[in-house]
């Protein structure tokens, strides 16, 4: 092989590595398809949606629904690169125990034929009492001192809160 | 005869002369009292030592009743006769009058009229006994006088005669002197005028016709229960109301005057007829501790809640609460005598102090501790009413007028000059015999006048309508106006000891239509008021020019008083008399004084019934309860009310010192003494408790003042919530509450530490001050497996990464089955913590562990809520991050549909972020988990529907 081939190989290797490399890098786990990045939001997202008014009612804890949603959202759209489209799907979320199960998909920015790469992060987390034993809530719960429906005037309400 | 006998005769003679004189003197000087001898009483004097005696001058004073007359006569003599007529009650002059008696004329009569008053009439005849001879020869005599002296007199002296206290009269020495003094009986002319109420307000009342009154300011109440269609009307026609029940009156009320009369008859008749009280005595239990009530109230012991009563007991809910009560009794005996009550009142009362067991909680939870008071007692009062008010009478002054010696008879009514004109033109008046008439009968001839016209006693006469009605301003019909006959506008006072007439108007006359006949006394219109305005009608004449020549009118001082040509014919001094100034002059006054003595006598009656029922007093309650932490500080609220018992409201809400704004302890306050009809089983009635605990929706912050925004707190009434970092206290005692299984005895249980205190001061009839302690224990430490080691007290739980195939991995992390526990989960994980309370909002750790398991948890099945973040979506959210500035300034709703406060995003609501497909995207709001995220149904395995019941 001349060198003039030799040149023109390496160049050509070239450009293939570095298509390559840029590939593997689009498609890849980036910071923001990180796991920990989700993991760390979520918590902090159980943590916001904790309800100590709930716990005051009935001695034990709550996370809300919606806050922990609203929360997730707001933290990660901070934390992201903001240079794809992402899914944000919440799973079987549950408030007493707390629950969640949160699946981040995203695609990967380089597409063959308009096929892109589909990315997928889960993340499975609760919220755990750290006693294992509370005699003072069964016996309430068993006395139905605890877990009454709390109806305001015999009603629902919207309320504002700040 | 001798001339040395007849010297003796001389002297002897001379000597009764001096001695006569003496005697004038002497009885002149004594005011005696003479009684005729067709009237019987009394007593008569002779003052002159003289040939004749009264028998020669045979003086005769002849009283008629019946004419109202008295006839003055003589046989002998000459006489100068003084009549001196007095007011008998109040020695005011009457009028006084002179004439001659002599054998040319030897009669005269006095109508002295009708008066209302006694008259006290002094008749005194005078002869010139020197003049007459009888005494002629002596010029001069002595007599001893009463320091032993002797005083020579001349028969040419003129000497004072004392006629009585207040009067002389100079009487020349040797007259004689013969003083009567007549006592005349005062006559009460009946009423004569239409009572207009009669058939109007009077038959409502008697009817108890409430209807007819809705116009006027009746005592209502009063005519419910006493008019007299209920307790019958004879007491009220011969005591409290005669007026209601006479067609003819003496005077005629108006309506609004009639109605406070009504009011105060009705009072009247209640205040005599108080129903005295008499209950049965209170029935006092076995086990209550007895007090004697002092005048600050009586201290209690302090009561302590009983830590050890039976779970069943504390178990029940409702009226169960109160599982502690204590009951204390205490009686007094008291006499109060007021100006018209004398009240004698026993009363005891038992008091009831109920309050609840204490409580055993856990660290940032809520409880409740609840007090009750209630009083019943019972009074046996006795009003006796030692001095009843009664309806009070007024007096109608009436006018008294008299001549200045020397001055005709011009006083008043003109009956003798009306007569006179009566003959000269047959009434027409005419100029020419005005004057002649006026010469004749007020000018010329004082010895013509027939009557000693004390005015005052026949003030109005009769007289035939004239036709000079273009005058006065007066009712063509002859219908009397009730303003005219009434005169309310015009008032009778006293004025530095004389009675006087007064109008609101000023000065004026009938004419004057804005008078309304004020001016003129009530007097003219108390009898026959019609005769009043007739008699100004009839007097009034014009000249030929259509000028007023002669008339009546009124003067200043609200006399009738005779006018003529532009100034007063009479000259009469007028006065208003025939009533004491002590008296009440008016109506009104009358009313007024009765209507205040009916006030005091309620008011006294009224303080004997409420002293004996209910007081009006404000009691303070106060709880506080001490928060220990574990820290060691230690958090005391001390909650205070005080409770106006005469209005059954609180004020002065406190919470350590400071206004409670918006909340107070007292739960409830009642009782027959605030009129209500709830607790018609206690005199008194109070519970408190705390007055509740202000959580915030978002953070479960706690405030103990209600939040200027409440909106975004919920308070939790009544309550009490302990901070999270609250200490343990009273463990033991928490262990025999919670797990009695492993408690040590109750007898080696010792309460710690009492905190939480109730107090109740001033409560009830004598004045309770009531003490009780209690507590509430927290154990959090109790029993204790941490899942973390770091478990503090309270709110305490770690988040975790789980697998959701094995959410709690044992130390070698396999699990048998999806439906078990690798390890021991913590608390609210567990099946302890399962809860079916709430039907909107199960709790089933273990079924949803066994879901969680068992099945795949990313399907679309499980979608609660997705969302599709574009780059424009992450910049609009960054955006709306740095608006808001943290993540946790959750600005949704709050949404209460299943018994629990869940959060409604504005963020999500919005919609911008949802994915279009996604399914969970309605997901309700509230649910804890469910299957269908649209009808909340939770997760439940045979385990969970095996505790609910086989469900």
């Amino acid at each position: 092989m001349n060198k003039g081939m030799l040149t023109v190989g390496i160049i050509l290797l070239s450009i293939v590595s570095l298509l390559l490399i840029a590939l593997i890098s689009g498609t890849s786990t980036g910071s923001e398809l990180d796991y920990y990045l989700v993991k760390e939001t979520a918590e902090a997202a159980m943590e916001d949606a904790m309800d100590l008014k709930y716990y005051r009612d009935n001695g034990t804890i709550r996370m809300d629904k919606e806050k922990f949603v609203e929360s997730f959202l707001l933290r990660f759209a901070d934390n992201v690169d903001n240079t794809r489209n992402y899914k944000v799907g919440f799973y079987d979320l549950n408030e007493v125990p707390p629950k969640v199960s949160v699946k981040i998909e995203s695609s990967s920015s380089i597409r063959f034929d308009n096929y892109s790469i589909l990315m997928t992060t889960t993340y499975d987390g609760i919220a755990e009492s750290n006693k294992k034993e509370d005699i003072y809530i069964e016996d309430a719960i068993k006395k139905k001192e605890v877990g009454n429906p709390v109806i305001l005037n015999g009603n629902s309400y919207t309320d504002n809160i700040e | 005869m001798n001339r040395k006998f007849k010297k003796r005769i001389g002297v002897a003679f001379t000597a009764i002369c001096v001695l006569a004189l003496c005697i004038v003197y002497l009885n002149t000087s004594v005011q005696t009292k003479a009684q005729l001898n067709d009237t019987g009483g009394g007593s008569s004097s002779e003052t002159c030592l003289n040939k004749k005696n009264k028998d020669y001058y045979n003086i005769g004073i002849k009283n008629n009743d019946a004419s109202r007359t008295i006839t003055l006569s003589i046989e002998h003599g000459s006489f100068d006769v003084y009549v001196y007529a007095t007011d008998d009650a109040t020695e005011n002059a009457l009028g006084t009058f002179q004439f001659k008696l002599d054998e040319s004329n030897k009669s005269k009569t006095i109508s002295y009229g009708i008066y209302n008053t006694d008259v006290k009439m002094k008749v005194i005849f005078v002869l010139n006994a020197r003049v007459e001879g009888y005494c002629d020869g002596v010029q001069e005599a002595t007599y001893t006088d009463s320091n032993g002296n002797e005083v020579t007199i001349k028969v040419s002296d003129v000497i004072n005669a004392y006629i009585s206290e207040n009067q002389v009269m100079a009487i020349p020495r040797g007259s004689y002197v013969y003083i009567e003094e007549l006592q005349l009986a005062g006559v009460q002319e009946n009423a004569t005028m239409e009572n207009t109420s009669y058939n109007g307000l009077c038959k409502a009342f008697r009817e108890g016709n409430l209807e007819a009154f809705k116009d006027y300011d009746l005592a209502t109440d009063y005519f419910k229960k006493f008019n007299p269609s209920i307790v019958g009307g004879s007491e009220y026609q011969n005591n409290y109301l005669k007026y209601c029940y006479q067609t003819q009156v003496e005077y005629a009320y108006k309506d609004d005057m009639l109605v406070r009369m009504i009011n105060n008859a009705l009072r009247s008749y209640a205040a005599d007829h108080v129903q005295t009280s008499s209950t049965p005595p209170l029935e006092k239990p076995a086990t209550v501790l007895q007090y004697t009530p002092t005048a600050s109230g009586i201290e209690t012991e302090k009561l302590t809640c009983d830590a050890f009563s039976t779970k069943e007991e504390i178990a029940a809910s409702g009226e169960g609460y109160y599982v502690n009560k204590q009951q204390f009794y205490a009686t007094a005996t008291e006499k109060t005598t007021g100006n018209y009550i004398s009240c004698d009142r026993t009363c005891e009362e038992l008091v009831t102090v109920e309050y609840g067991p204490p409580v055993a909680t856990k660290a940032g939870l809520c409880f409740e501790y609840k007090v009750k008071v209630t009083s019943k007692y019972n009074c046996t009062s006795n009003p006796i009413t030692i001095n009843s008010p009664k309806p009070r009478e007024f007096c109608t002054p009436r006018p008294y007028c008299h001549e200045a010696i020397g001055l005709t008879d011009q006083a008043g009514p003109t009956q003798e000059f009306d007569g006179c004109v009566q003959q000269c033109d047959g009434g027409d008046y005419s100029e020419a015999c005005v004057n002649q008439c006026y010469e004749k009968v007020y000018e010329t001839n004082t010895e013509t006048t027939s009557v000693l016209n004390l005015n005052y006693a026949n003030p109005v006469t009769v007289k035939e309508l004239s036709q000079a009605f273009n005058y006065y301003r007066w009712d063509l019909n002859g219908t009397i106006a009730a303003d005219i006959v009434l005169n309310g506008d015009g008032e009778y006072y006293v004025e530095d000891g004389i009675i006087k007439w007064r109008n609101k108007y000023g000065e004026c006359g009938p004419k004057d239509a804005a008078c309304n006949w004020a001016g003129l006394g009530r007097y003219y219109f108390l009898k026959v008021p019609q005769k009043t305005i007739n008699d100004f009608k009839i007097n009034n004449k014009n000249d030929s020019a259509g000028n007023p020549v002669w008339h009546y009118t009124i003067d200043p001082s609200g006399f009738k008083r005779a006018y003529y040509n532009g100034g007063y014919y009479c000259n009469s001094v007028c006065s208003w008399g025939g009533c004491s100034t002590d008296d009440y002059l008016n109506p009104n006054d009358a009313q007024e004084t009765y209507q205040d003595a009916l006030d005091s006598y309620n008011e006294e009656l009224l303080a004997c019934k409420a002293q004996a029922s209910c007081t009006t007093k404000t009691s303070t309650y106060t709880i506080s309860v001490d928060n220990k932490l574990t820290d060691g500080t230690s958090n005391k609220w001390n909650y205070q009310a005080d409770l106006v018992e005469k209005d059954n409201t609180t004020q002065n809400n406190q919470l350590n010192g400071e206004a409670l704004n918006g909340m107070t302890i007292v739960l409830d306050s009642g009782g027959t003494c605030y009129g209500e009809n709830e607790y018609k089983d206690f005199d008194y009635m109070t519970e408190w408790s705390f007055p509740g605990t202000w959580i915030n929706n978002k953070t479960g912050e706690i405030s103990y003042q209600k939040p200027s925004n409440s909106n975004a707190w919920h308070n939790k009434e009544g309550k009490f919530c302990t901070s999270l970092k609250s200490a343990n206290v009273n463990t033991d005692w928490w262990i025999w509450k919670i797990d009695p299984a492993k408690s040590k005895p109750k007898e080696e249980i010792s309460i710690e530490d009492y905190n939480i205190l109730a107090k109740a001061t001033n409560f009830g009839y004598f004045n309770w001050n009531i003490s009780i302690q209690c507590f509430y224990a927290i154990y959090d430490d109790y029993n204790r497996e941490c899942t973390d080691p770091e478990c503090p007290n309270g709110l305490s739980y770690k988040i975790r990464s789980v697998d959701n195939k094995n959410l709690f991995p044992s130390t070698n992390g396999s699990i048998t089955s999806t439906h078990e526990y690798g390890r021991d989960p913590g608390f609210n994980w567990s099946v302890g913590a399962t809860n079916f309370n709430n039907e909107s909002y199960e709790i089933t750790p273990y079924a949803l562990m066994y879901h969680i398991q068992s099945s795949e948890t990313y399907t679309e099945d499980n979608i609660d809520y997705e969302f599709i973040l574009t780059k424009e979506t992450l910049r609009e959210l960054r955006n709306y991050n740095k608006s808001r500035g943290n993540y946790t300034k959750f600005d949704g709703n709050v949404i209460n549909e299943t018994g629990v406060e869940a959060y409604q995003s504005n963020l999500i609501s919005s919609g911008f972020l949802i994915n279009p497909n996604a399914k969970g995207r309605n997901a309700k709001i509230g649910c804890n988990n469910s299957e269908d995220p649209l009808t909340c149904e939770t997760f439940i395995t045979d385990y969970e529907r095996s505790l609910k019941g086989g469900e």
